[in-house]
């Protein structure tokens, strides 16, 4: 099988990164905007829509100059500000886009590189594969450019001649789709291809590759050196250069810098949304789910506030992530405006399950994941798991272990006969107090918040103490006492203070 | 001279006679053993419930404090993880006892503790899941509201992914009406003997189970049974 390198190109990345985060501006992207590196008057515009093009308005040119070409059109202009932290986001999700057709991926600015020559048993043809290149990156909120070639170079010579093209495997036949291309898609192809090259070949009289490719490679190169010969071997259908595959990166960010500081929940609620979004989007890009998740908060007018919200299990549903954030955040609300939000997310495997022949299936793994994070956005994440009982002689003390999706069948408790089983209490947590009136032989009435009773058995007092080289230190005197409601309580008395408080019941 | 006339079947009588208190009609035997039931764990209940907790349905625990609700509770959860089944507590208050998980752990338990508001959603999104065998609502002494919508919504779901869901609290809850219903009562509780008024140690308490409903089959002649709960 030949090797085929798709080519992902998003040009104008900057403004692509700022589109993609506003839903908005990304409904209205064919608009005319320009993309500044500030909103001064004398910033430079970096990046431009086509309609800003169309007005005329070039890079380089001053935020005031190009509002002064588009309100002499009577058309109104948007001025968008160049944000680092989108970038490298909109950077990351490109490479996310070549990770969801290829486990290896080549990268430079603006561009994904990654092979496709084995996905044929998926997609008729290469136009269908294009297609799904595409429609994916527009689910990251990018619109690229695609190439697809037998070479790197060739791909990424592809990108800029159609917004998809694929081009034959078959040198000659490449050089023949390419013929008629101006030389002018050779500008900024690598470092030596500039302007002042184009220029010189324009003054030669070479308009198109086909023209270039026709002359004599040695020649070129004698005249115009490096640039000459790369720019030659294009033209010929020769773009042979190698892949180095990148490792992907560990962790998934997704980042954003606010014009403004926003102070309510819903409002950030509302900007957290957006990311998870793109986030997760790039998460199934790699088949993954998220494990771990870490908020960072740009304080207004510096510092952060970082926090970590543990999650049971891997899991990819952005209204769960977004209710754990948002609880997260109304338990423990940031103490200033808010000028920026980092997301960081651990992806990880959704591990599969092994079925059982003779037990019954459990809950499956991912839809479980994603029940764990709704209870505890429901009941907090500290209140769901498995119990455990802790190495501590408080007998109100229990811990709460992470939960397993994994139930092991083992042999029932074993109970004497038919009708006896093991008694247990149910415990107040923390114990309730309570006002008890003591007799000669123990408690005599009782009378608390849940309860007003007479006592008419008692049994103790059973003695307990411990830590008593901490400062938790406690001597209790314990009693079970059958009362006047039936019910027969456990309630201890601290011998420190003679404070008396009710610990359950036995039932 | 024809064949004298067979006498007419007396349908009135027959619905009172003693034998119609053991049929069942074939329709109802069909629905139970297409769901089949989960044991309780407890041989002297599960006969009292002609085999077990029904699956795919809800059903009622009732009882005051010191009735033996936990100890059935904790017999139904050992027993339904035992058989391999997956299964989860929703605890309001969180009153689980780790004296108790010492002597028997339920390391595969889905604990959720909560608040009484929080626990019918809770018990939602555990059968939601799926894949859960039993979930059991313990509401402890809080006062459980459940609207008709809620009951309806709760049924169906259990109905759809098989599971038992059983729902405990101090009262009955009013107009609910789950597939079965068991109330207990204590009858007493015992201490070792000792001289004068303070006694020994609690040994033990037995609880009466009454069977107060059960659909698709037919009240026992003796629709209750006596249980003994024995301090660890």
């Amino acid at each position: 099988m030949s090797q085929r390198i798709a080519c992902a190109h998003a040009p104008q990345l900057g403004l692509q990164a700022v589109l993609r985060r506003d839903p908005e501006l990304w409904q209205a992207r064919n608009a005319p905007a320009v993309l500044a590196s500030s909103k001064t008057d004398r910033a430079r515009v970096v990046h431009l829509t086509t309609a800003a093009r169309r007005m005329g308005i070039r890079p380089g040119l001053t935020v005031a100059q190009a509002r002064s070409l588009a309100s002499t059109q009577g058309e109104a202009l948007r001025v968008l500000v160049q944000a680092e932290a989108d970038t490298n986001a909109a950077q990351a999700a490109l490479q996310d886009l070549g990770l969801a057709f290829a486990p290896r991926i080549d990268t430079e600015a603006e561009r994904v590189f990654f092979e496709v020559g084995d996905l044929g048993a998926l997609y008729p043809n290469e136009s269908a594969i294009m297609e799904a290149i595409s429609r994916r990156a527009l689910q990251l909120g990018l619109a690229v450019r695609i190439g697809l070639a037998s070479h790197k170079g060739l791909a990424r010579l592809a990108t800029r001649a159609g917004p998809r093209t694929s081009l034959s495997a078959t040198q000659n036949v490449a050089a023949s789709q390419l013929a008629g291309l101006s030389i002018h898609v050779l500008l900024q192809l690598s470092g030596e291809l500039d302007e002042a090259f184009v220029e010189r070949l324009s003054r030669w009289g070479i308009r198109t590759l086909g023209q270039l490719a026709r002359l004599p490679e040695a020649e070129v190169s004698l005249r115009l050196g490096p640039a000459g010969t790369t720019a030659h071997r294009l033209a010929s259908g020769n773009g042979e250069e190698p892949f180095m595959p990148r490792p992907p990166a560990d962790a998934i960010v997704e980042a954003t810098e606010l014009d403004y500081a926003i102070e309510t929940l819903e409002q950030l609620a509302f900007v957290l949304s957006g990311l998870i979004d793109s986030a997760i989007a790039r998460l199934s890009c790699r088949g993954l789910a998220y494990d771990s998740l870490t908020l960072r908060l740009s304080r207004d007018p510096r510092g952060f506030d970082v926090r970590e919200v543990p999650l049971g299990a891997p899991c990819r549903q952005t209204s769960t992530l977004l209710e754990l954030l948002r609880l997260d955040l109304a338990r423990r609300p940031p103490d200033a405006g808010v000028t920026g939000a980092e997301l960081l997310m651990l992806p990880a495997r959704v591990r599969p399950a092994q079925l059982d022949f003779l037990r019954p299936p459990g809950p499956a793994p991912e839809r479980m994941a994603a029940t764990l994070a709704k209870l505890q956005a429901l009941v907090g994440v500290e209140n769901v798991g498995a119990p455990a009982a802790p190495d501590d002689h408080r007998e109100e003390q229990i811990a709460v272990v992470p939960w397993k999706n994994a139930v092991q069948a083992g042999p029932p408790p074993a109970s004497p006969d038919a009708a006896t089983l093991p008694g247990s209490i149910r415990r107040y947590r923390p114990p309730q107090p309570l006002e008890v009136l003591m007799g000669q032989g123990g408690p005599t009435a009782l009378r608390g918040e849940r309860l007003v009773a007479r006592v008419m058995v008692a049994s103790g007092p059973f003695r307990a103490s411990g830590a008593w080289w901490q400062d938790e230190a406690y001597h209790r005197d314990y009693w079970d006492v059958h009362a006047s409601d039936g019910a027969i309580y456990r309630l201890h008395q601290n011998r420190q203070n003679g404070e008396w408080f009710l610990d359950g019941y036995y039932d | 001279m024809g064949r004298p006339m067979p006498p007419m079947l007396d349908l009135t009588a027959l619905s009172e006679h003693p034998l119609m208190q053991r049929l069942t009609s074939a329709r109802a035997i069909e629905r139970r053993e297409a769901r089949g039931q989960l044991k309780s764990g407890i041989a002297a209940l599960d006969l009292l419930l002609q085999g077990g907790w029904p699956r795919g349905a809800y059903s009622e625990l009732s009882g005051a404090r010191s009735s033996g609700r936990t100890a059935v509770i904790m017999a139904t959860l050992g027993q339904a993880l035992a058989d391999g089944e997956a299964a989860a507590l929703i605890d309001v208050g969180g009153g689980l006892d780790a004296e108790s998980l010492r002597a028997h752990p339920l390391p595969s338990l889905l604990w959720i503790r909560c608040q009484p508001e929080q626990a019918l959603a809770a018990a939602a999104l555990v059968l939601d899941a799926g894949g859960f065998g039993l979930a059991v609502l313990d509401a402890g002494d809080s006062r459980l509201r459940m609207g008709d919508a809620t009951a309806l919504r709760l049924k169906r779901m259990t109905a759809r992914q098989n599971t038992t869901l059983l729902l405990s609290s101090s009262w009955r809850l009013p107009g609910v009406h789950g597939q079965a219903a068991v109330a207990l009562s204590s009858v007493r509780p015992s201490f070792e003997k000792r001289p004068g008024r303070v006694r020994g140690l609690l040994t033990g308490l037995q609880t009466r189970a009454e069977l107060q409903r059960i659909e698709g089959g037919k009240r026992p002649a003796h629709g209750s049974t006596l249980l003994s709960l024995e301090r660890r």
